[in-house]
């Protein structure tokens, strides 16, 4: 037998050989599902760099671009945006007389030359209009889909947008309007402001803030809220669950008792709370407010980790060669826990950002910067919903959904990679 | 630096037959505490190691082998004390230093190789990595390639090929990864190993190499050693002598010829007579009973209840470590 501890001494004498792997796809880190989770995540953190090249982000601010403002069902609502509100009034009274019906002809006609000021060809929505004469206007009170879709009538409006051009046809029809006045007002303005066109192909919204800016400033935004906080979190998690592990006794149940205690209460009550007496008005502090509640979860999971491997041969071992505490933590217990850390820290993300729209969604976020909630907010208090401005709500959602699924497929593809046994189970089932 | 001067005064402390004694254990005592009183594990156990020789320390499961170690490397873990007695290495009392003082003193003169290999090395990291770092932990930053020359030597002198110098543990089998202990355990050149049943979970063949790799390193290094285990078949042939434990105390400590030659304590006898033996076909004999609660051993002798030749003074007095032969130590009444 000494033979053989001889014969292996004797190769000895090769040189080092560097460590070659099957073939470089074979690495655990191409996970499918987190790959994709980590291309979504990107893809929405840049969305402000890259867009900021080609798009104009101080039309972010309110009032850079049209409003939308009045509401399309009040009274004196004109199609013509720019005009001050008394002379919108006057236009339309002017408009509505059966003097003013010269001008009807003249606007059903040159609806393709006039598209870019827009409004007079859709005034067809008129009752004085629909008289059997043209089939521009006429089709839009009568509500013939087809001819609602054609570019001639609705699409000068819209920048060809069908769907601006569907809806307030069927919301005229269905609506019972008080007079035939008010409805074809209201048809008229729902169609000109707000709605996607080549000028903001995402719409804008009530304060005039051009909503493919907003979703270039605020989507990044709302990620880096939860990032920051997640990592303050996890940081103070990282070390409190490792302190409170390694060192047991009465440090560890100062810690526990601490993070037990704050991890029981309803952290979203407490931070509205907190939220309607600290005018909030940084991402940063933002962030930071959440921070606060967002690191006993990693304290206890942390903590937990470290029990089970403080017992661990390596760890008496390094504990017997003279390690210090500190290199025996960071040293030889970290690198064991870094996936965990990873899947629980995307995890965490995600609670932040949760937490985050929760807040803003209540009209206690930043106010001074765009976020992806604030504009859910300014949204639900402006009933983009009833008023069927789908962009206006309906781009922070998309935006939201994204990050989040993002961030969910990241979590289990990092579970997969950090466990290995997970992966076998597609091909098992 | 204090340390190593002390160890070089402790140089010239002699032994008692002329021998340079590397390790004394005096009196130990480690105590577990419980509700329901003090289990004692280790209970008045003294011996001591020469330079550059192999002491067995055999038992059953359970007799405080392991707890022996733990308690000359100061790492007993609580409810578990070191209640009393001295452990002399080099002639510095280890159950009186201080943390600083002890992180010095293991690894740099008191190495363990530990009883599960496969749980000792860190899964994430490659070998040299924690070889590297156990050297720089007490020698401070070095040189890479200076490193790395002395891992490789290091890893040829444990007869391992160099190529695992950049493995990771999983990639290695058993006794590839107990050798890895081994080669950890001497880095730092200590004057004491204590290796905890290092072929426990090895088969034979991998124990006879793994053996002759602990061989190899005494005789190269002239190290002390003190091998646990309870194979006594393995450790008459590493050892020079053994120690035997019975319910945390010493009962015979002998040259390994003499006590496989004439065992002279009942439990050694029996203990060598449980060993299955090729040339002649006999019933396996086995120990009756169980051992005593040890929270309140008996008066008395302390294998009073399981013994073959059990007396009535056994029963009232308790016998003490004598010599019979020549550095053949007994506990027994039988020889008085």
């Amino acid at each position: 037998m000494a033979t053989s501890a001889q014969s292996s001494a004797t190769g000895a004498q090769t040189p080092v050989r560097k460590k070659t792997k099957l073939n470089r796809w074979d690495s655990p880190w191409l996970n499918s599902k987190f790959l994709t989770g980590l291309g979504m995540v990107l893809f929405v953190m840049l969305l402000g760099p890259i867009g900021r090249l080609f798009w104009d982000e101080t039309l972010s601010y309110p009032a850079s671009s049209p409003l939308n403002l009045p509401p399309p069902w009040a009274p004196g609502y004109s199609s013509e945006g720019d005009k001050p509100v008394v002379q919108q009034v006057q236009s339309l009274r002017d408009r509505s007389t059966p003097t003013a019906s010269a001008a009807q002809p003249s606007g059903g006609e040159a609806a393709p030359t006039t598209a870019s000021t827009g409004g007079t060809s859709l005034t067809g929505g008129n009752p004085l209009a629909p008289k059997p004469t043209a089939a521009t206007g006429g089709s839009m009170t009568g509500g013939n889909p087809l001819a609602a879709k054609t570019p001639a009538s609705g699409g000068s409006m819209t920048g060809g947008n069908p769907l601006a051009a569907k809806t307030p046809a069927a919301g005229a029809a269905a609506t019972p309007a008080p007079s035939g006045q008010r409805q074809a007002v209201g048809a008229a303005a729902y169609a000109r402001f707000g709605v996607p066109s080549w000028e903001h192909p995402l719409g804008t919204e009530s304060s005039g803030r051009d909503m493919l800016a907003v979703l270039f400033v605020g989507a990044p935004r709302s990620l880096t809220i939860g990032l920051i906080a997640a990592t303050i979190g996890m940081f103070i998690g990282v070390v409190l669950g490792f302190t409170a592990g390694y060192m047991g006794g009465w440090v560890d149940n100062v810690i526990r008792t601490l993070s037990d205690a704050i991890i029981v209460i309803p952290v979203l009550a407490v931070l509205i709370v907190i939220g309607a007496y600290v005018k909030v008005l940084q991402v940063e502090n933002m962030a930071i407010l959440l921070a606060l509640f967002l690191w006993p979860a990693p304290t206890r999971y942390v903590r937990a980790q470290v029990l089970s491997m403080r017992e661990r041969g390596y760890v008496n071992m390094a504990r017997i060669s003279g390690a210090s505490s500190f290199s025996i933590m960071f040293g030889e217990m970290m690198p064991n826990m870094l996936p965990y850390i990873a899947a629980s820290y995307t995890g965490n993300v995600s609670v932040a950002i949760l937490a985050a729209t929760s807040l803003e969604v209540l009209g206690l976020g930043p106010t001074r910067i765009p976020t992806l909630g604030m504009t859910i907010f300014y949204a639900i208090s402006a009933a983009a919903i009833l008023r069927g401005m789908w962009w206006w709500w309906g781009i922070p959602i998309a935006a939201l959904v994204i990050v989040f699924s993002g961030l969910f497929l990241m979590t289990v593809g990092l579970d997969e990679i950090a466990n290995p046994r997970l992966r076998g189970r597609k091909a098992a089932a | 630096m204090t340390v190593q001067m002390e160890r070089k005064q402790a140089a010239q402390h002699v032994g008692a037959n002329d021998r340079e004694i590397t390790l004394e254990v005096k009196n130990l005592k480690v105590y577990y505490a419980t509700p329901t009183g003090a289990v004692r594990a280790v209970d008045d156990v003294s011996f001591h190691v020469y330079k550059g020789e192999i002491l067995g320390l055999v038992g059953e499961s359970g007799c405080g082998k392991t707890t022996t170690a733990m308690a000359i490397l100061r790492m007993v873990q609580p409810p578990g004390r070191i209640v009393g007695g001295n452990v002399l290495l080099d002639g510095i009392d280890l159950v009186g230093l201080n943390e600083a003082a002890l992180r010095e003193v293991r690894w740099n003169t008191l190495a363990l190789i530990p009883q599960g290999a496969m749980n000792s090395l860190n899964p994430v990291m490659r070998i040299h990595t924690q070889i590297a770092e156990a050297i720089q932990t007490h020698e401070g930053r070095q040189p890479k390639d200076k490193l790395k020359q002395r891992i490789l030597e290091l890893l040829t002198m444990v007869g391992l090929p160099s190529r695992i110098y950049d493995m990771y543990p999983h990639e290695l089998s058993g006794g590839m990864k107990q050798r890895v202990c081994i080669a950890m355990a001497i880095v730092l050149h200590p004057s004491l190993i204590i290796a905890d049943e290092p072929t426990s979970a090895l088969d034979v063949v991998v124990q006879r190499v793994v053996g002759q790799t602990l061989l190899d390193v005494k005789e190269r290094m002239n190290v002390s050693m003190i091998l646990i285990g309870h194979d006594m078949g393995l450790q008459a042939q590493l050892v020079d002598r053994i120690a035997v434990m019975y319910a945390g105390h010493m009962v015979e400590v002998s040259p390994v010829e003499s006590i496989f030659a004439e065992p002279l304590h009942p439990y050694t006898q029996l203990l060598i007579e449980s060993i299955p033996s090729i040339k002649e076909r006999k019933p396996l004999k086995l120990t009756e009973g169980i051992t005593h609660d040890l929270r309140n051993p008996p008066p008395g002798c302390i294998f009073q209840e399981r013994c073959p030749k059990v007396m009535d003074v056994c029963r009232a007095d308790r016998p003490w470590l004598r010599p019979i032969k020549p550095e053949h130590y007994v506990a027994c009444h039988l020889y008085e």
